[in-house]
């Protein structure tokens, strides 16, 4: 069973960064060990069906492990890439079944399975409350809408009736200012 | 998207909100232009820190296995691919050992003819001979032998041969059997230094008289 200590940190990440882009077994595995709750968590809290995006996973992973080139060094953090190949494989997903259901988009959310916290990364988090707190109000909403409700820009700028180059300018520009604050060092 | 730059579709990709067509253009980009994929890549570390917000969970039992099984599965394979090139390399040996075995067998078989025939041409330089044809149905003009006159040795050569022909000496109404021919790629031959004067040598294919040869001293 997976340590919850090193469930959602980054302990490790180069190692197993630099193993995993030599697409060696025991990286892969080692990957999963350490960052498979919050790869779970990602589609879980984008699907709302345990069962769906314990698929979910499943499916981004293999896809990931019969393409050696998908991840190099060059992309960055592991945890980075194994989350947004998640991510966007659920948005996909949901997007699919809202089209086939014809469906209105859940907002409300499924209480959790099971679930842990943890405060490994209580700095970062508070860095990122804290930046989110300080956006504006044109730029946080887009942002949110598209983090927590997996909604296309064009969806987001009608629903918010702005115009679509706003909208992508405002998303864009609020992702950017997140990252500054978190990601200082290696900015422009 | 700017004809140089993908320029906000970096984050927009990263936080999933282009369509498929878009998502294809921005990839396309990013593959050949390093300074939109360091943005790229940027906006993503910022979608992961992003996940650390929302509620965590813990995988089922379940995940974990179809996690692990998809290595397990591959680790399968190439122990299989292991044993199957093992094997063929053992079965690429056997053939090896057993070729160079038969080309060895081949090759003594070879040098006792050369040598059995290097004694007969040694002998024919040495004394008078006669040769005399085998007439039958099937070899009257494909067979002849060549004997010594005082009967110390016979050489037969067939040409075409059936591998399994003998030679066999005819008298009194017996036939004594003097051995089998040796082949010589389209040629059979048989050296007999018998030192006896035989006068009527049959060529037998599968035990049944083919063709005679009368000879005479």
């Amino acid at each position: 069973m997976k340590s919850p200590a090193r469930a959602f940190g980054h302990s490790g990440d180069d190692a197993t960064a630099q193993a995993f882009a030599r697409h060696e077994r025991r990286a892969f595995d080692e990957a999963y060990r350490l960052y498979g709750a919050l790869l779970y968590s990602v589609a879980l809290n984008a699907l709302h069906n345990a069962e769906d995006a314990q698929d979910c996973v499943h499916d981004s992973l293999v896809r990931i492990w019969h393409n050696p080139a998908a991840y190099s060094l060059q992309r960055g953090s592991l945890r980075a890439f194994l989350v947004v190949c998640v991510r966007n494989e659920a948005i996909s997903r949901q997007r699919t079944a809202s089209r086939r259901s014809r469906l209105t988009e859940r907002i409300e959310r499924e209480a959790p399975v099971s679930e842990e916290f943890h405060i490994e990364d209580f700095v970062e988090n508070r860095r990122l409350h804290d930046a989110l707190a300080s956006l504006p109000d044109d730029q946080r909403t887009p942002l949110l809408l598209a983090y927590f409700r997996g909604k296309t820009h064009v969806q987001i700028a009608r629903e918010l009736g702005t115009p679509l180059g706003t909208i992508k300018s405002r998303i864009s520009l609020g992702l950017r200012k997140l990252g500054n604050a978190l990601l200082p060092e290696t900015t422009p | 998207m700017n004809a140089n730059h993908i320029e906000d579709l970096a984050e927009l990709y990263a936080l999933g909100t282009l369509d498929d067509l878009e998502r294809e253009e921005v990839a396309r980009h990013v593959a050949s232009c390093p300074a939109c994929a360091a943005r790229l890549h940027r906006a993503e570390a910022t979608v992961a820190a992003m996940a650390e917000l929302e509620p965590r969970y813990i995988p089922p039992e379940a995940l974990d296995r179809r996690i692990s099984e998809i290595t397990a599965r591959a680790r399968r394979e190439h122990w299989a691919n292991m044993r199957t090139f093992a094997t063929a390399i053992a079965a690429a040996l056997v053939v090896a050992i057993g070729a160079f075995a038969y080309a060895m067998t081949q090759n003594m078989a070879m040098h006792r003819t050369i040598a059995q025939d290097d004694r007969a041409l040694a002998q024919i330089a040495q004394t008078q001979f006669a040769h005399a044809p085998f007439q039958g149905a099937h070899v009257a003009t494909d067979a002849q032998v060549l004997y010594s006159k005082d009967g110390a040795w016979y050489y037969v050569v067939v040409m075409h041969p059936d591998p399994t022909m003998t030679i066999a000496y005819r008298h009194d109404g017996k036939m004594d059997m003097l051995g089998k021919l040796q082949m010589h790629g389209s040629s059979g031959t048989l050296y007999l230094p018998v030192n006896h004067k035989m006068d009527d040598l049959a060529l037998l294919d599968n035990g049944a008289v083919v063709a005679d040869a009368h000879l005479v001293y």
